[in-house]
């Protein structure tokens, strides 16, 4: 109450105000409740939950069959029928039987129980007892007490097992009279199992009770939802993958599952539930529908589990937002980002530094964790997951954009991420980096050829030509253009880049060193003809292209397409020369080259002596050089630019006569902007120049006179300039407005203003450049020619510490002669424009061995602060350019998006390209590096006008397309050399790290190219019946098909659940290789392909064994493809068929390069190793040999593990059981026993077998020397005595067995046939024990070989005719 | 995709009801207005017309202006309500030059103290608020005026701008009210309840009140315009421009003219120390419990001039026109980053030495001894300290002896002087000010070699 009445305001009103005011909070505090209620994931989980009933209901629906509620049906009327009254009374008697005797079990073990505690207690009495060290009588009294309890015990305990018997008895009785009926509710239950899962599921989720509903919805009311509720936020805490906060390195809370709802929910063998789509037929839309490829991520068996990974790690965006938008999710395109806005309120929000991965560039994230990039290629399990950003990895190595910008993958000995560094340059670098312990050397080769000999390679005009625009000479060529790109259109580069060229191509040549050339023997002719020939054969096609019609077919570009590469090397012998000492030894031009060795080494004698290198040689070079544009040397210019239509009506616009020349522009750093002053180049009696108006010319100036000539044209005007030297003074005669000035300049030519622009950096004055320009070098201290107090004179560069070492004389008081000066001049601004391009990133130059790599390094591109990145004037270059025929980009992307709008029918690599230029206008990085790569010079755009020529960005333009561009940038804004935590980088061990090592050793040697490593597959319709599998036949032991499914595991194919055509026919794959290509002239109804099967394939009862023949109607047939590699094999195969081969097709692969088909399986890795350092020629009968690669120790150890790898066989090393003295004695009794009598020890047998046999008609074997007896006919094998280094034995014994399960395409015979005998002086005859035998000779060669000498030639004997018949001529693979 | 548009439908929606609230207010300012203006006694021939038909106008004019705007469908580029070019680049003007804002802020607020009378009418009040409402509601018609006024963060400050305004005011209509009473020689107004405070229920019920208005303001606020969260906070990367609290943007500002350590350290306890000496500097009796503003003319106009011109004009010039670099922009200017300014500035000594003189500055032997170095900075800052020991030492005296003659008697000497070094401490900012602006002078004393700058 108030003291007295009086009142400040008005209570009437303040009651007013009052009340409005607490409206005004209640009303604000229902608003709050209500945005809380109406948060989106509620609405989500609502939504998601209503679609789960409705699949609930629907599979109910399908479970509740007719047929099912029959069955349940008939059950329970059988239970009824059981239950009669007679039945009933005697169950519960017997029920009544149980009780009593569970009572009396119960009863009977409580007694027991008491008693053995008692017993217990005696026994501690005992103890205690032994520890008072009491008298032996109270021991004695102690353990009399005991015992008793004991007896008493025991007793009890005999009875409550009489009782539990009882008990057990009396359950049985009752057991057997409920059996039919619990049998039945067993039935049931499992009947009805899966409808009560349903049934349980739904009614959690819609309760049929009314109550229980209510409740249900209750729980969902406001503040009441604060407890306990079911729809509500859900966490997932991938534990160890911290993440980044500014400054603080945080736990990872995912709350994505929130909206997200199915994402992670999956049934059993990894089936989405909920699959993604448009929300028709099954499908769901996000956030409702599950994870896509649930084998890989998500699922617990999965490499990423839910659990282990949660959602941010790879998608970026913010894990902690629980709305559409503090997600930070990531529009695929402006189209998506508008639907977003106008949906979800989106708007982008850029002080999340790292939003989520838009769908087409989510792959980045696999390179946080995955370094070696090979492994998400070339996965056993998963084949290649990330297609994108593979690409983008093997675009990056095989462009050679590590050269400039560097990917350091460690940080000390810690991986960090995909590591793409230039190996060491010099052996100097190499020993330092190894002797540093927190430093991993670079693995990368430079992907150009080496350039330290090019003098002798090719001339000064083509390497200018190259360079200036390499696709113009080679559309396929991998090296970029660094001239001629958007910011080198202007007047200023029409002047100078010419001379940059003339300047490379100069240094290139000066420096280049002297190499020893080869050159055929003296009087050798080759032949183009025989050289073409020889081309195709000896692999030159497996990795370049030659367009040629005989030679069509053949697409290989890893290496550069050779088609026009006459017209580039040297004319004459020299080029020649040059060609074959390239060809006969790659490494000597070039010591780190990808080319190998191909072993073209000179055969035959005589009439027949051929020279492959110098066949090729001239066939190359057949065409004859072609001359290139010549330079056009040391021309002065005055450096402006006229109008060259300057007419009277502008000069009246502009108020001054119609005389002379306007200009219009003047470049910078030109003689026209330098006027002459102080010093005359002409020496000092020539009198000093005076600038009476020492004005520089500008643009719209209008120049009268040159001297006193008055100047007529542009042309004139030009031509007389040129005419004068460098450094000639001439007066200007110009009109500015309408004041008359004359000026003195000195003209110059474009190479002195590069020139004068470089030395201004090096040379603290401009007067001191000048006097550089005019004394003809560049001082030197005297020191430099002094020697020092040890006597010895320092190099020059000790003095001269930059590129002007160029311009300095190497001897004291040397003077350079005016063209030694040009030259000198040259080299010097070839030496920094080649410092300044790079170029020595790609190639080997000599002069930048210690240079480093130019270019941003990108480990952390992906993190780079958006601050840092300059787009410059990207914007307004691409509203008015941009596209390749310079229409304007922003256009091109506003037309896509209105079309994407309206109709949704937009260009996908429109959309595309929508989304990066929306980034770059948001100054982010994708859209930064996007347009990087696609004109990298853009960025110069309106800033060439205010900067220095050589400060101009210089980064060349790439031959990509926009897709590739695209894969590129994935990779790059994935480089964020941050992996989440150690344990989860990818580190394969064992065979998987031996694999994908291999992969990349694969990928990097071009090995597929030649070798097949999977077999081509053909897949076509028959039906079980008609397939013909001629079985195992006589010829082969039945005792060696578990050898042969061992080294080829059967595919078995099952009939009932194999993929079938609409009209019921088997889809049947086959691996192996082409027998007989179908004739196509012949009715397409009669066409049939014939197909060697190479693998051990169960079909129903059926099995088809290696080298069984299947005939495909063309009709039937359903797809092939070539498997993967071997195309220079594919391709080789049928030339040599219709050349060769007389179309003998296994002959033909026997010429061509072999299959790797199981090869862990054949050969011992240690041997492999030694072969692919120094590949010895094994077979005979081949076209071509492997070459030998410039392969390291680490890399051919590596290769020889992958196929050991893949095939699960042993690597490194091989034990051979068969060379041991347990298992040689072993056999040998067993022999003994068996061949009582015999007239030789066992191996003896199979050494005699070996080299007296049939083997010594194809193979060399124990020194014999191989001998054809008929060369038109036979075959050789390869020499025997590399089987014990090279072979496994398991392997051998089953060639030896059937060579045409392992090879079909083989000519080597089956010697031990099951169905023949041969030799029954050895081993009885018996041909198994005859193929052990000789399988262990050969294990043991060289022990028999010191044994028994060299083998004895055998006479020769008349040709043995059945002999002949019975044994084909004979080779290995 | 392109450079944002000024308009967009949601904008000219919004400013749709904005104009629909001011013209509610209006409607009720008419009614106010026919209730007490009266009448013009005769316009152009009509008897009598309602002084307040002004406001029906005005309030029509406004409806006219909520409903073109509410109900435009038209492409939001053609539509012709928006700020003029001219008047935008007027006001970037002078917005973006310092030394035009400052001018014009030392104007008006001489203004505000001349025109006080004037200024503190109802009806001038309202005209003013109105004005200013117009002012904010056109300007947000460009892009880049609604960026940074209607960045979530800089809300509160044009709040505070409407606050400062309306207590200002208020002031100067209660002060000049009593001024004038007493000029009468009628009683104060606050004269009536000299004796009691009025506790229950006044002021018990009006805290209430508060209380629940102010809860839900926030609780709306906070629902509506969510927390302006930006980037993780990290020393490596800082956000540009990179500003403190807006209520430490005056501080900030200083930064750009003093050393932190006189403009972080120094100044900050200067202005805290002053704050809490006032009732032992104030020996004026006068004023106390009421308002009043000829008898506190000196006090009020000190108080005035530190907190609006100085205070609140630099948290004004800290929050809308500084952006990236701490470049200046005007209010309409697109704040791009990459604009320069001219900032090289020279120090007082360079003046003497280098321009003067024509000399090289002398140069301070850092490893000579301790008084050889005072020589030689001396000799080469005398100027700049001979300049600050004047300001500071002599300054006062000659006040004592001029301008503040009366001030000094009464005070005596120790209360004068610290008066007088805290006035000419403010005093400090608006000189360094003008003469950064005025000769590019970085430092008066410069002092590297021992941190010491002035």
């Amino acid at each position: 109450m108030p003291a007295n009445d009086q009142y400040w305001r008005d209570l009437g009103t303040m009651h007013k105000v009052f009340a409005v005011s607490a409206f005004a909070l209640f009303a604000a505090t229902l608003l709050m409740m209500s945005r809380d209620e109406k948060r989106e994931w509620r609405d989500y989980q609502r939504q998601a939950e209503a679609l789960k009933i409705t699949k609930l209901t629907d599979q109910l629906k399908g479970v509740d069959s007719a047929d099912l509620k029959a069955q349940v049906a008939e059950i329970e009327k059988q239970m009824a029928a059981l239950s009669t009254a007679d039945s009933e009374a005697k169950l519960r008697a017997a029920q009544a039987t149980v009780v009593l005797k569970k009572g009396n079990l119960s009863r009977e073990s409580t007694v027991s129980k008491f008693k053995n505690a008692e017993r217990d207690v005696a026994r501690a009495n005992f103890d205690i007892a032994v520890r008072d060290n009491v008298s032996d009588k109270v021991m004695s009294e102690k353990k009399a007490a005991y015992d008793a309890f004991v007896l008493e015990a025991d007793a009890l305990i005999r009875k409550v097992e009489v009782a539990k018997a009882e008990f057990e008895e009396s359950k049985a009785v009752m057991a057997a009279l409920t059996k039919t009926r619990d049998e039945d509710a067993a039935m049931l239950l499992k009947l009805t199992a899966d409808r009560q899962g349903l049934h349980d599921q739904l009614e959690l989720l819609k309760p049929s009770n009314p109550l229980v509903a209510f409740k249900r919805s209750f729980k969902e009311w406001p503040i009441i939802n604060g407890f306990n509720p079911h729809l509500k936020i859900q966490y997932d805490w991938p534990r160890g993958l911290k993440q980044q906060l500014g400054m603080a390195n945080v736990d990872r809370v995912d709350r994505c599952r929130s909206c997200h709802v199915n994402i992670a929910d999956f049934g059993a063998g990894n089936v989405c539930s909920y699959p993604d789509g448009d929300g028709q037929n099954g499908t769901y839309v996000q956030p409702f529908s599950g994870h896509p490829n649930p084998d890989l991520f998500l699922t617990p068996t999965s490499p990423h589990s839910m659990e282990k990974f949660g959602c941010t790690i790879c998608h970026e965006g913010d894990g902690s937002g629980t709305s559409f938008q503090n997600a930070e999710h990531s529009p695929a395109n402006p189209a998506v980002a508008s639907e977003w806005e106008n949906k979800n309120h989106w708007h982008s929000n850029h002080f999340w530094e790292f939003p989520m991965f838009p769908k087409h560039l989510a792959e980045a994230a696999c390179i946080r964790c995955h370094h070696g990039v090979t492994e998400l290629a070339q996965s056993e399990k998963f084949g290649n997951s990330a297609p994108k950003v593979v690409e983008g990895h093997q675009l990056m190595s095989n462009y050679g954009c590590f050269g400039c910008h560097e990917v350091n993958g460690y940080d000390g000995k810690r991986s960090v991420g995909p590591d793409l560094r230039l190996e060491p340059n010099t052996p100097e670098q190499a020993a330092k980096i190894a002797s540093d312990p927190n430093a991993v050397a670079g693995e990368m080769r430079k992907v150009g050829p080496s350039l330290r000999h090019i003098g002798q390679k090719t001339t000064v005009e083509f390497i200018a030509a190259w360079t200036k625009d390499p696709q113009k000479f080679r559309p396929t060529t991998k090296m970029p253009k660094f001239f001629g790109n958007t910011n080198q259109m202007d007047h200023l580069a029409e002047m100078l880049q010419p001379v940059e060229l003339e300047a490379i191509s100069a240094y290139l040549v000066d420096k280049s060193q002297k190499m020893e050339l080869s050159s055929p023997q003296a009087g050798y002719k080759p032949d183009a003809e025989r050289g073409k020939n020889l081309f195709s054969r000896r692999g030159c096609m497996s990795c370049h292209s030659y367009d040629d019609p005989e030679l069509k077919g053949m697409h290989a570009n890893f290496g550069p397409d050779l088609s026009r590469i006459h017209e580039k090397i040297k004319p004459g012998v020299d080029g020649f020369n040059w060609m074959y000492t390239w060809l006969k030894e790659p490494s000597r031009y070039h010591t780190r080259t990808k080319m190998p060795n191909l072993f073209l080494t000179p055969e035959g004698e005589g009439d027949k002596y051929v020279d492959p290198a110098a066949d090729i040689a001239a066939f190359l070079l057949a065409k004859g050089p072609t001359e290139f544009e010549k330079f056009k040397r040391g021309l002065s210019v005055l450096g402006v630019v006229c109008d060259d239509d300057f007419t009277a009506a502008e000069a009246a616009a502009m108020g001054v006569p119609h005389a002379g020349v306007r200009i219009t522009e003047v470049l910078p750093g030109t003689a026209a902007t330098r006027l002459a002053a102080g010093k005359d180049p002409a020496g000092p009696a020539s009198p000093q120049i005076n600038n009476t108006s020492p004005v520089s010319l500008q643009a719209n100036d209008i120049l009268l006179k040159l001297g006193s000539a008055a100047v007529r044209s542009v042309e004139s005007m030009n031509d007389e300039i040129a005419k004068l030297p460098s450094g000639e003074p001439i007066t200007l005669t110009f009109l500015r407005g309408q004041t008359q000035h004359t000026s003195q300049v000195q003209v110059s030519t474009p190479l002195d203003d590069l020139v004068r622009l470089y030395l201004k950096k090096a040379l603290p004055s401009s007067t001191l450049v000048s006097e550089v320009i005019t004394d003809k070098q560049f001082p030197v201290s005297n020191d430099a020619f002094e020697a020092d107090k040890n006597g010895q004179v320092k190099p020059l560069s000790e003095f001269v510490k930059g590129d002007e070492i160029e311009l300095a004389h190497p001897v004291k008081d040397g003077k350079f002669t005016a063209e030694e000066w040009e030259r000198q001049k040259l080299v010097y601004l070839g030496r920094k424009t080649i410092g300044r391009y790079g170029c020595f990133g790609c190639h080997d130059i000599p002069g930048f061995e210690s240079a480093g790599p130019i270019g941003v390094a990108l480990q952390d591109w992906g993190r780079k602060d958006t601050a840092k990145l300059a787009p410059e004037h990207i914007e307004e270059y691409l509203h008015h350019h941009g596209e390749v025929d310079g229409s304007s980009t922003l256009q091109r992307i506003e037309v896509a998006l209105d079309r994407e709008k309206n109709d949704h029918n937009a260009n996908p690599a429109d959309l595309s390209a929508a989304f990066f230029i929306d980034s770059l206008m948001h100054h982010g990085r994708a859209g930064f590096v996007w347009q990087k790569l696609r004109d990298p010079r853009s960025y110069d755009y309106k800033k060439i006008e205010t900067k220095g020529w050589d400060e101009r960005l210089k980064m060349p333009k790439f031959p990509f397309s926009e897709q590739q561009i695209e894969s590129v940038s994935t990779f790059v804004l994935g480089l964020v050399a941050d992996p989440p935590a150690p344990a989860y980088v990818f580190k394969p061990t064992g065979a998987k790290a031996a694999r994908l090592e291999g992969e990349r050793l694969l990928a990097k040697y071009n090995c597929t190219s030649c070798h097949i490593l999977e077999l081509p597959q053909v897949k076509f319709a028959v039906t079980a019946d008609d397939l013909y599998a001629p079985g195992l036949g006589t010829k082969n032991y039945p005792s060696s098909l578990a050898l042969l499914e061992h080294l080829n595991p059967p595919r078995v194919v099952d009939l009932e659940k194999a993929p079938k055509t609409k009209s019921g026919d088997l889809l049947l794959a086959v691996h192996g290789l082409v027998k007989v290509e179908p004739d196509t002239e012949e009715l397409p109804e009669d066409q049939v392909l014939t197909f060697t099967n190479w693998d051990v394939l169960k079909v129903g009862e059926k099995t088809l064994y290696p080298g069984d023949a299947v005939s495909i109607p063309v009709a039937k047939l359903q797809s092939r493809d070539l498997g993967r590699g071997g195309s220079f094999a594919h391709w080789l195969v049928p030339q040599l068929v219709s050349k060769e081969t007389a179309g003998d097709r296994d002959r033909a692969w026997q010429a061509s390069p072999p299959p790797l088909i199981r090869e862990g399986f054949k050969v011992q890795t240690p041997w492999l190793y030694q072969f692919l350092k120094e590949p010895v020629q094994l077979r005979h009968t081949t076209v071509l040999r492997m070459p030998k690669f410039n392969m390291d120790d680490a890399e051919a150890m590596s290769l020889a593990n992958y196929f050991a790898a893949v095939d699960g066989a042993e690597f490194p090393y091989q034990s051979n059981e068969r060379q041991t003295a347990e298992y040689i004695n072993a056999r040998e009794a067993a022999h003994t026993a068996a061949f009582a009598g015999a007239p030789q020890d066992r191996l003896t047998a199979g050494w005699k077998m070996l080299t007296t046999g049939q083997c010594t008609k194809c193979h060399q074997v124990g020194g014999l020397p191989y001998k054809s007896l008929d060369p038109t006919k036979d075959i050789r094998g390869p020499n025997l005595d590399q089987v014990e280094k090279r072979l496994r034995p398991d392997w051998v014994q089953l060639w030896v067995t059937n060579p045409k399960w392992l090879t079909p395409y083989t000519s080597m015979p089956q010697v031990y046939a099951a169905d023949a005998s041969i030799m029954p002086e050895y081993l009885g005859g018996k041909g198994s024990e005859q193929i052990d035998a000789t399988v262990d000779a050969l294990m043991n060669y060289y022990k028999l070989l010191e044994r028994y000498g060299k083998a004895e030639a055998p006479p020769t004997p008349p040709a043995a005719p059945a002999d002949a018949a019975a044994a084909p001529p004979a080779a290995a693979p | 995709m392109h450079s944002h548009p000024d308009l967009t439908h949601s904008v000219i929606h919004g400013l749709g009801w904005l104009y629909t609230l001011l013209f509610l207010a209006n409607i009720g300012w008419t009614i106010r207005s026919f209730k007490r203006d009266g009448d013009f006694e005769s316009v152009l021939g009509f008897q009598h017309i309602p002084k307040a038909t002004i406001w029906a106008f005005y309030a029509a004019f406004l409806m006219l202006m909520a409903i073109t705007h509410l109900t435009s469908n038209s492409a939001p580029n053609e539509f012709l309500i928006r700020l003029p070019n001219w008047f935008k680049t007027i006001v970037d003007l002078i917005f973006s030059d310092a030394r035009i804002y400052f001018g014009l802020s030392i104007l008006a607020f001489v203004g505000m103290l001349s025109m006080r009378d004037f200024l503190s009418g109802d009806t001038v009040g309202w005209i003013m608020f109105n004005l200013a409402c117009l002012f904010l509601s056109v300007s947000l018609t460009d892009y880049d005026f609604r960026q940074i006024v209607g960045k979530p963060d800089n809300v509160p400050i044009v709040g505070m701008l409407f606050l400062v305004g309306y207590f200002t005011w208020l002031y100067f209509k209660k002060a000049g009210d009593n001024d004038r009473r007493m000029a009468e020689g009628r009683p104060l107004a606050e004269q009536e309840l000299k004796e009691q405070v009025l506790v229950w229920p006044d002021l018990v019920y009006t805290e209430m009140v508060c209380m629940l208005v102010v809860s839900a303001i926030l609780i709306v606020w906070g629902v509506m315009l969510q927390a302006p969260i930006e980037e993780p906070g990290s020393a490596v990367k800082t956000p540009n421009p990179s500003k403190a609290p807006w209520y430490f943007l005056g501080l900030q500002e200083m930064l750009v003219y003093f050393d932190p350590w006189l403009a972080g350290i120094v100044l900050p306890l200067m202005i805290m120390q002053g704050l809490m000496a006032i009732p032992y500097i104030d020996f004026n009796k006068k004023g106390n419990g009421y308002y009043c503003y000829n008898d506190r003319k000196f006090s009020v106009i000190i108080f005035l001039l530190g907190f609006l011109p100085l205070w609140v004009g630099m948290i004004v010039l800290g929050t809308f026109v500084r952006g990236p670099n701490w470049n200046m922009f005007g209010l309409y200017e697109y704040w791009d980053v990459h604009k320069l300014e001219v900032l090289n500035n020279v120090n007082l000594s360079e003046y003497v030495w280098v321009r003067g003189l024509g000399l090289p500055l002398p140069s301070v032997n850092s490893a000579g001894g301790i008084l050889e170095q005072v020589l030689q900075i001396f000799k080469r800052e005398g100027v700049g300290i001979v300049l600050v020991l004047g300001y500071l030492m002599i300054l006062p005296h000659a006040m004592a002896l001029t301008v503040l003659r009366k001030f000094y008697i009464r005070m005596g000497v120790i209360r004068y002087m610290v008066l007088a070094n805290l006035i000419l401490f403010m005093g400090l900012l608006p000189i360094k000010m003008v003469l950064r602006w005025a000769f590019s002078l970085k430092y008066i004393v410069a002092i590297p070699e021992w941190f010491f700058n002035i």
